[in-house]
């Protein structure tokens, strides 16, 4: 300690008003009796009491939302044992099978289209290949790929 | 286990408060502390079970209670009147006859205001109580090194704000000590 730190530690600080001596004691024994011990988690909200309440808060509303959903998917789980790799197979099976025949059911496979008489202007030009449900427009790209098929049905209709 | 309170208060109150004052730099908040110490000590006298040094003891209550009253009042009114305030009141050393020693406490503990409160608290414990690095760091809970790099940034800071006034007080001296 150098001549001004000693210098400092000479200079003397105030003594306490000597009339707060018995206010002090007897509001604290009076305030002593009181005193409720506060619970231990109150110390972990400081220094700001609100804001770690509210995340606390949300944490809690956070936690019981997602055991709450946790509950859910449990109730829709399946109860039984697992069905074995071939019983899914089978199932997947008549699944398809059943899906198929519901599907031929409600949509039965297009027909072709009324074909307009060969000798009708433009007849040529719009048909329906059944078999590929194919559509030949008027373009000439479409003409081009549909002439063997076009020449074919208007034999057959001419026949 | 009944507390003599009126002992207790008797043989620390003076430094409790001391350090209460520099800490908080308000009368009415030294108060506060001190008397919020002495009512935990007498609803809780449990406290004191096991405790080896007492003064160190009362003196971390003190602190932390001094602490937690600047944290609430920082958020409560901050603002530039608190800091005028503190610069005028709340002064903590006993005033003096001379004109030269009484400036020389005044200028120091506008000093000490500007000191944060930690560096403050360190200076006071090594300064008015004595304390070594250790006993401060069990006092303000942090490292004995913290402690004392702390009270090197705080009495430079006081050197080089009260270097002038003090060797102008220290000639004066001289002076009238050979005259």
């Amino acid at each position: 300690m150098d001549d001004f730190e000693q210098f400092l530690k000479n200079q003397p600080l105030r003594a306490v008003p000597p009339e707060w001596r018995s206010e002090i004691l007897a509001a604290a024994s009076q305030g002593g009796r009181k005193e409720i011990a506060l619970p231990a988690w109150r110390g972990w909200l400081w220094p700001s009491p609100y804001a770690w309440g509210a995340l606390a808060a949300v944490w809690v509303v956070i936690l019981g939302l997602n055991i709450a959903s946790q509950r859910e998917m449990d109730r829709n789980r399946p109860r039984g044992p697992m069905p074995t790799e071939q019983e899914m197979v089978a199932m997947f099976s008549e699944y398809r099978l059943e899906l198929e025949e519901f599907s031929s059911v409600a949509q039965p496979r297009p027909a072709a289209l009324p074909i307009k008489q060969p000798d009708a202007p433009g007849a040529w030009l719009e048909y329906r290949e059944p078999e590929a449900d194919k559509v030949c427009v008027q373009t000439k790209r479409a003409q081009q790929d549909c002439a063997p098929t076009i020449r074919a049905m208007r034999d057959s209709v001419l026949t | 286990m009944p507390v003599d309170l009126a002992r207790l208060y008797d043989d620390h109150a003076r430094a409790l408060f001391g350090l209460a004052l520099n800490v908080t730099r308000r009368d009415a908040d030294a108060r506060d502390v001190l008397q919020e110490v002495f009512r935990r000590l007498a609803a809780r006298p449990e406290l004191l079970a096991g405790v080896d040094n007492l003064r160190a003891f009362l003196l971390r209550l003190a602190h932390n209670q001094a602490i937690d009253l600047l944290r609430r009042r920082n958020t409560r009114e901050k603002s530039a009147e608190t800091a005028i305030e503190e610069q005028s009141a709340g002064h903590p050393f006993a005033a003096s006859a001379r004109a030269d020693e009484e400036g020389f406490r005044r200028a120091l503990a506008a000093a000490l205001v500007e000191l944060p409160p930690e560096q403050r608290a360190v200076v006071h414990l090594k300064l008015w109580e004595e304390a070594t690095f250790e006993e401060i760091a069990g006092i303000l809970d942090i490292s004995p090194n913290t402690a004392a790099s702390r009270y090197r940034y705080a009495i430079d800071k006081l050197r080089g704000r009260l270097r002038p006034l003090y060797n102008e007080i220290k000639d004066s001296w001289t002076t009238s000590n050979n005259s």
